[in-house]
């Protein structure tokens, strides 16, 4: 078996008659993945029980969080501010599930997920230089993200 | 929803004060950046470096750091926002318990420039702002006009 970082395929294993972290030490072996960090499946195992309980898929989970979050931080200025948003704690609580959707707003647009991916991932691809400067941070993220196969 | 009706929503003050929106929305830069002219980027202490902060200035959100930050280009407090021939002011809210949450800036008319959130800039009275959003002026800073 091999494992995509691929949020449409993680969904269509969450359909298989025996759930894909079962056998998550056999799909380690064989995997080609190029994120050491994403041989933690806890966070997409968990994730992926809550949606099937909610009916509610991953992609719309973030949606729908990330919708409530923008109404709810559009007015404020503190980061830190935005980032306590209940919503946004709750991607931040998706994992490594969430990285290649926010990844993939970023290339749209640029938007404060920054400190979630720094959050999740443990790293922060953005020189000082760039600090502050938000179609930079973005591009830099995605270039991060293409890099490393998460999107693509 | 209408960009008006939405920046009431979000801090009622200004329904009862004038204030007129002066760009659309951008996410480029947030009022802290606004406040000193810069339209290019967002400046916050947060701890992973992510806002710009002037370098040598503690990553705090104090209202002492902010001033900190401000001095650096120049600006020392002053004691109150009335319009003062030759000097440009600047007005640092923040909430009860001293968490900066906003900058104002004066303009020559004596009104007041601010970048709402991620929202539009609007000019507008210092009170208008004032609220459960950004709580009230806790510092008035000024520095001479070049």
């Amino acid at each position: 078996m091999h494992y995509r970082w691929d949020i449409d395929y993680l969904e269509l294993l969450d359909d298989r008659a025996h759930p894909w972290w079962d056998d998550s030490e056999d799909l380690i072996e064989h995997e080609t993945l190029q994120v050491p960090m994403i041989l933690d499946v806890s966070l997409p195992k968990q994730n992926l029980a809550q949606c099937k309980a909610s009916g509610e898929s991953l992609s719309a989970r973030f949606k729908r969080l990330a919708t409530d979050w923008k109404e709810k931080a559009a007015p404020l200025s503190s980061l830190t501010s935005k980032v306590m948003v209940p919503s946004y704690q709750e991607i931040i609580g998706m994992g490594w599930a969430a990285v290649p959707l926010m990844l993939r707003e970023l290339e749209k647009e640029p938007q404060h997920w920054f400190w979630a991916l720094r959050c999740i991932t443990g790293t922060n691809p953005v020189s000082a230089e760039d600090s502050g400067r938000m179609d930079r941070m973005a591009q830099v993220w995605v270039k991060w993200g293409y890099d490393r196969g998460i999107i693509g | 929803m209408d960009p008006s009706q939405r920046l009431i929503k979000y801090f009622p003050s200004l329904l009862t004060s004038r204030f007129l929106i002066t760009s659309p929305e951008d996410i480029s830069y947030n009022c802290i950046a606004w406040a000193v002219g810069d339209n290019a980027r967002q400046w916050w202490p947060d701890a992973f470096g992510i806002g710009y902060w002037p370098p040598g200035i503690p990553r705090l959100e104090t209202v002492d750091a902010f001033m900190m930050a401000y001095q650096t280009l120049g600006y020392e407090v002053c004691t109150n926002g009335d319009l003062e021939e030759g000097y440009q002011k600047i007005a640092i809210f923040a909430t009860g318990n001293n968490n900066p949450t906003h900058a104002a800036r004066q303009l020559y008319s004596g009104k007041w420039t601010s970048k709402c959130g991620d929202l539009e800039d609007i000019e507008h009275e210092l009170d208008g702002l004032v609220g459960d959003s950004y709580g009230t002026v806790v510092c008035y800073m000024r520095r001479p006009i070049r």
